[in-house]
């Protein structure tokens, strides 16, 4: 796991975006590293992106909007739908570090992702069983 | 620098121009407000430069114009360039 992380991680904006690109991505069913892969960018940034530890640049989301066959209007639909979700005060106003309440949504996130990854690990390994025996 | 040649650059840029121009601004004006240094905002409109997602939204907030706008106007602007 790289250790990059924007000094900008945790803040509402990002946490917002990194739920789009997930969400967006598990519509499509596809791995962050398949997706990385298509946008050109190593495979832990997918992932840096969706747990809001990075700052992205610009023509790389659109990148991934593409890969994902999305087109930029419903990237920023969905992402305004998270951020109202997250930050109601968000509006234009970036605040200046991250705020509590992203934070906390942010270990929620990490959460669910853990248990989501636990469960496809144990199925994995249930099978991976079966198929010996 | 390959930076010229990217369309999404160019087009983000052109889109950035056309709200610029829609509130009559100049670009030391719209610098100011985004908080960013004037030569940020030329050689972004050329297509120079490749804002990161916090970049971005200081110049949507700068420009007073929600994202949802802005990325109206970049599509419209890929698509027509």
């Amino acid at each position: 796991m790289a250790d990059a992380r924007s000094p900008w991680a945790g803040s509402s904006e990002l946490v917002a975006l990194g739920l789009t690109v997930r969400e967006l991505r598990e519509l499509r069913g596809v791995t962050q590293r398949a997706v990385g892969f298509d946008a050109g960018v190593g495979d832990y940034y997918v992932g840096g992106i969706e747990r809001a530890r990075l700052n992205p640049t610009f023509v790389l989301l659109m990148r991934v909007a593409r890969t994902l066959r999305f087109t930029p209007t419903e990237l920023i639909d969905l992402y305004e739908r998270h951020l109202a979700v997250i930050d109601p005060q968000a509006g234009h106003d970036i605040p200046a570090c991250p705020t509590a309440a992203a934070l906390a949504h942010v270990e929620a996130l990490n959460a669910r992702w853990a248990a989501f990854r636990h469960a496809a690990n144990a199925r994995r390994a249930a099978s991976r069983i079966r198929s010996w025996t | 620098m390959q930076a010229q040649g990217i369309p999404q650059q160019r087009a983000l840029g052109r889109a950035v121009r056309e709200l610029r121009a829609r509130r009559g601004w100049s670009q030391e004006h719209l610098a100011d407000r985004a908080g960013v240094h004037r030569n940020y905002v030329g050689s972004m409109e050329r297509g120079e430069l490749n804002p990161t997602w916090r970049t971005l939204l200081r110049f949507s907030a700068g420009l007073h114009i929600p994202m949802t706008e802005l990325f109206a106007v970049y599509e419209r602007q890929l698509a027509g360039g």
